[in-house]
C-alpha cells in the first residue's frame, strides 16, 4: 500500500502540485495514524498533509478515485455454493465444452493484438478466467500486467471514452474473454443435459454474469490506474521538451507543442515570479519616514535609534492593447497567459483587442482562462476576415476609454504594427504617449522587417519608450520582466 | 480511528462549534505530529473561534497574536523593559557610586558596571510578548496567530524558526526553552500568498462556508430560543443570499448576529419589511445591499 500511495504523490506531482520530500513524509506519518480503513478519513489525512493550496484541492479529488478505488462489492464464490457432484459435473461440462472448442476447426478471430497468442495459450486463458469468474476471485496483478504491456499503447493522457472501452475489449480478449461467450453460451444447455436441476442452474448462470460484470469494472479502473501512473513516469520527460519549446519561434509551434507549453507554463514562470518579487523587496532605500520613526521610538525616548524608510508600492498598472488577427494569435494568447500568472505582481490589468475596431475583454479575461477569452472575442467578429487598423483603434481608445489611461499606466502594445496601408495615425500615438506613463511594444515581427510592405514600426517607435522583438517565449519573458525593472 | 475524530466533534460541540470531520481529522493529526494548522478561508468563518473552542476542550491557556504589517520580534517575541530599565538605573544611583566609587581609571569603572550588566538585562526586565509567552509557559497553551497573511515576509521567516524549534535565544539571557509544546493555529484570510515554506511546515485546513444543514445547526446551537422554521428559512435566504455575486458574502458569524436580531424584534416568519430593516446586519457594503433587495423584490 505504501507503494500506492507513492504512486498517488508522483500523480499529484505530474498534475502540477509541488509536494515536497518533506511533506510526503508527513503523509505518511498521518497515515500511519490515522489508517485505511475509513476512507473519509484517510482522504482527510492525505488532503491535510499534501495539499496547501486552496486551487489544488480539485486536482486531488481527480487522482483519489484513480488511486484508491475502494473495493465496493466482492465477486461471489459460485462453486461453494454447489455440493460437491454439482462441482464436479460442473468441472467436467466446462472442461467438455474447452475440449469441444480445440477439437473444432473455427479460426479463431483476433483483434489486432501486437503478439497472437496460439489457439491453445487462447484455450488456456479462457479456462483460467472461467475458473476465476466461477471461485470469485478478482483480477490478479500479474495477469493484468501481462494482458495490458501486450495491448496498451505508449500513448498520452487524454484517452478518450471511446478509445479506452476499445483498450477494455482488447485486454479482455487477450485474457480469454473471446472464447468465453463460446463456453457460457452453451453452459446452461449442457448442465441440463448431465442433470443439474434448474434452479441450480439459474443461480449459477446470474452469479456467473454478475461476477462477470465486475471483472470488466476492475479492468476499467486497472486500465484507468495505468494510463495515471504512465502519465506520471512521462513528467519529467514533458518538463525537458517544455524546456526547449521555450526558444522556438511561437507562431510556428503546432497544436501540440502549444498545449505542453501551455500546461507548463505556471512553472515557466514561476522563476520570473520570484525574481519580480525578490526585486519588489530589496528596492533602494528611499527618504526616511519621520512617523514612523519617530513612533518606533518613542519607547527609547524620542532617540532615534531605529531609522525606519518609505516603501513605495511599486505595482504597475498595465494597459494591454492586443492584435488579434491570425498570424498573432499565438503571440497574444500567451502574452494574456503571462499576465495572467503575474496578476499578483501588477496592481490593475485592462485589456483590449483590436483587429480593426477595439473590443474590450477584461471582463472575459478575468473570469475564464485566456484561451477562452480570445477565442470568445473571435467568435464575436464579423465573418469576413478583416485588415488590421491600429490607427482608427488608437483613436477610438483615446475616445471612449480616455479615464483608463493616467500617469500610472503603462501601455502594452502586442502587435506586428502592420495596418494594411492604413492611415497610421502617429499623432493619435503621441498624445497616447503623453497621457500614459510609458508605452511598451512587444512585436514578433522580425527587425529587419520593420519597414517592409505595410509594417508602420519605424514611425511608431519614437513614440514608444521599449519596444522589443518577441518571437519566442523566452524573449517574451525577458520583455516582461523588464516591464517590472527598477525605475 | 473514527472514534477518536467523533469523540474530537462532540467535544467541540459542547463548546457550541460544529466541526467538520476534516476539522477534527486536523486537531487530531496536530497533535499527534506536533504540526501547525493553517486554517485559510473567508472571513467570519470561524477560524478565530476554532482555537478558542479548542482551547477550553483541552483546558488550555489561549495565548493570541495578531498580526499586522510592520509587525516585528519586538512587539511579538520579546521586549526589555527600556523605561523600567531607566528608572532603575535613576533609582539606584547611590548604590552605582558605591560599585563605582574609588576607582583609578575610566576602563576599571567601565569593568566594574560590565560585572553588574546582569542586573539589569534579567529575566525582570524581560517583557515578553505572546511567542514568548507560549513558548516558556508552565503549562500546555494553545497559541493562536491571528491573520498571518497581514504580517509582511520577514516576519514569516522569523515565525518560522520560532514554529520549528520553540526555543528562542535571547543574547543577555542564552537560549530558553519551555517544557510544553504548545499547539500552534495559524488563521488567514487569503489576502496574499504565504510563503511555500510556512505553508510546508503546517496541515493546511481551508474552511468555507458550511452546506446548509450544517449551518442550521450551527445556528440553533448559538440561538437556542429560535423557532426551527425561522430558522430554517434564515438559513436558507442566507445561502441563496450567497448565490449571487456580491462583494462580501455574509459569513456565519453575519449569519447568527441576524437571526439573534429577529429573535430581538420577536420575528415568527420572514416579512419583507423586517428583512430590508435588518439587512445592514447581513451585508456590508451599500452595493450589495441595493443588490439584494432588488432580487427580494424581483422572487
Amino acid at each position: 500500500m505504501e507503494r500506492r500511495l507513492i504512486q498517488f504523490i508522483a500523480g499529484l506531482r505530474a498534475a502540477g502540485v509541488r509536494i515536497s520530500i518533506a511533506e510526503s513524509e508527513d503523509a505518511f506519518k498521518a497515515v500511519q495514524r490515522v489508517g485505511m480503513r475509513n476512507q473519509t478519513l484517510f482522504k482527510e489525512a492525505l488532503q491535510l498533509t499534501l495539499i496547501k493550496k486552496g486551487a489544488d484541492t480539485p486536482t486531488l479529488e481527480a487522482l483519489f478515485p484513480i488511486y484508491f478505488q475502494a473495493p465496493s462489492i466482492q465477486a461471489n464464490n459460485l462453486i461453494d455454493k454447489l455440493s460437491p457432484e454439482e462441482q464436479q459435473l460442473l468441472h467436467r461440462t466446462v472442461d467438455e465444452l474447452l475440449a469441444q472448442l480445440s477439437d473444432s476447426t473455427d479460426e479463431v478471430r483476433q483483434p489486432r493484438l501486437p503478439k497472437e497468442l496460439s489457439k491453445e495459450q487462447q484455450i488456456e486463458q479462457t479456462r483460467q478466467l472461467v475458473e476465476a469468474l466461477l471461485s470469485g476471485q478478482s483480477v490478479a496483478a500479474e495477469t493484468f500486467e501481462q494482458a495490458s504491456q501486450q495491448v496498451l499503447p505508449n500513448s498520452t493522457r487524454n484517452v478518450d471514452l471511446s478509445r479506452r472501452w476499445s483498450l477494455e475489449q482488447r485486454i479482455m480478449h487477450h485474457m480469454g474473454g473471446q472464447l468465453l461467450t463460446k463456453v457460457k453460451d452453451p453452459l446452461p444447455g449442457q448442465l441440463h443435459k448431465a442433470g443439474l436441476n434448474n434452479d441450480t442452474i439459474n443461480e449459477l448462470m446470474q452469479g456467473l454474469t454478475a461476477n462477470l460484470e465486475l471483472f470488466q469494472e476492475q479492468v476499467a479502473e486497472q486500465i484507468e490506474l495505468s494510463i495515471a501512473q504512465q502519465w506520471a513516469d512521462q513528467h519529467s520527460e514533458r518538463t525537458h521538451q517544455a524546456d526547449q519549446l521555450m526558444d522556438r519561434t511561437l507562431q510556428q509551434l503546432t497544436e501540440q507543442e502549444a498545449t505542453l507549453l501551455r500546461q507548463e507554463i505556471r512553472r515557466l514562470v514561476a522563476q520570473l515570479r520570484s525574481k519580480i518579487a525578490l526585486r519588489q523587496k530589496q528596492a533602494k532605500r528611499n527618504s526616511l519616514d519621520i512617523r514612523k520613526t519617530l513612533r518606533r521610538n518613542m519607547r527609547y525616548g524620542g532617540v532615534p535609534l531605529e531609522l525606519i524608510y518609505k516603501t513605495q508600492d511599486k505595482k504597475p498598472q498595465l494597459l494591454l492593447l492586443c492584435d488579434i488577427s491570425n498570424s498573432m494569435r499565438k503571440v497574444v494568447e500567451f502574452t494574456l497567459r503571462l499576465v495572467y500568472e503575474l496578476q499578483d505582481q501588477v496592481s490593475n490589468v485592462r485589456t483590449f483587442t483590436y483587429i480593426d475596431t477595439l473590443t474590450e475583454i477584461s471582463q472575459t479575461f478575468a473570469q475564464a482562462s485566456p484561451e477562452m477569452a480570445l477565442h470568445q472575442v473571435a467568435t464575436h467578429l464579423r465573418p469576413h476576415h478583416p485588415n488590421t487598423d491600429l490607427g482608427r483603434c488608437l483613436a477610438d481608445l483615446l475616445q471612449n476609454y480616455r479615464e483608463m489611461i493616467t500617469p500610472q499606466t503603462t501601455v502594452i502594445i502586442v502587435g506586428d504594427a502592420c495596418n494594411s496601408w492604413n492611415d497610421p495615425r502617429v499623432n493619435v500615438m503621441a498624445k497616447l504617449q503623453q497621457f500614459s506613463k510609458e508605452i511598451m511594444w512587444l512585436n514578433p515581427r522580425p527587425e529587419n522587417l520593420w519597414e517592409a510592405n505595410d509594417c508602420d514600426m519605424l514611425k511608431y517607435r519614437p513614440f514608444a519608450q521599449a519596444v522589443y522583438q518577441v518571437g519566442t517565449l523566452t524573449e517574451l519573458t525577458v520583455a516582461i520582466d523588464q516591464l517590472f525593472r527598477e525605475n | 480511528m473514527s472514534k477518536v475524530t467523533e469523540a474530537i466533534k462532540q467535544k467541540l460541540r459542547d463548546q457550541t462549534y460544529i466541526a467538520s470531520d476534516r476539522v477534527a481529522t486536523a486537531l487530531y493529526l496536530a497533535n499527534e505530529l506536533g504540526k501547525p494548522i493553517l486554517c485559510e478561508g473567508p472571513a467570519g468563518v470561524g477560524k478565530t473561534a476554532l482555537s478558542q473552542a479548542w482551547a477550553a476542550v483541552t483546558g488550555r491557556r489561549l495565548i493570541r497574536l495578531q498580526c499586522y504589517e510592520g509587525l516585528d520580534e519586538s512587539k511579538a517575541l520579546y521586549e526589555w523593559e527600556y523605561a523600567k530599565q531607566m528608572l532603575y538605573t535613576q533609582l539606584l544611583r547611590d548604590q552605582l557610586q558605591d560599585v563605582v566609587g574609588n576607582v583609578s581609571s575610566l576602563q576599571e569603572a567601565a569593568h566594574r558596571i560590565a560585572a553588574e550588566e546582569a542586573v539589569f538585562f534579567s529575566k525582570q526586565f524581560l517583557l515578553p510578548r505572546p511567542l514568548l509567552q507560549a513558548i516558556l509557559s508552565p503549562k500546555p497553551v494553545v497559541l493562536l496567530i491571528d491573520e498571518v497573511d497581514r504580517a509582511d515576509v520577514e516576519f514569516e521567516a522569523f515565525l518560522l524558526e520560532i514554529l520549528s524549534e520553540f526555543q528562542v535565544t535571547i543574547p543577555e539571557l542564552g537560549t530558553l526553552r519551555g517544557t510544553h509544546q504548545p499547539v500552534v493555529l495559524l488563521t488567514s484570510n487569503n489576502t496574499r500568498e504565504l510563503s511555500e515554506a510556512l505553508k510546508r511546515r503546517c496541515l493546511y485546513l481551508h474552511i468555507t462556508y458550511p452546506p446548509l444543514e450544517q449551518e442550521l445547526t450551527i445556528v440553533q446551537l448559538k440561538v437556542p430560543d429560535l423557532a426551527p422554521t425561522l430558522a430554517r428559512e434564515a438559513v436558507e435566504l442566507v445561502h441563496e443570499i450567497r448565490r449571487l455575486d456580491l462583494r462580501k458574502s455574509p459569513s456565519i458569524g453575519e449569519t447568527i448576529d441576524w437571526v439573534r436580531a429577529l429573535v430581538k424584534l420577536n420575528a415568527d416568519s420572514l416579512e419583507p419589511d423586517i428583512v430590508d430593516n435588518t439587512l445592514s446586519l447581513l451585508l456590508k457594503h451599500e452595493t450589495d445591499i441595493v443588490k439584494v433587495e432588488r432580487a427580494l423584490r424581483a422572487s
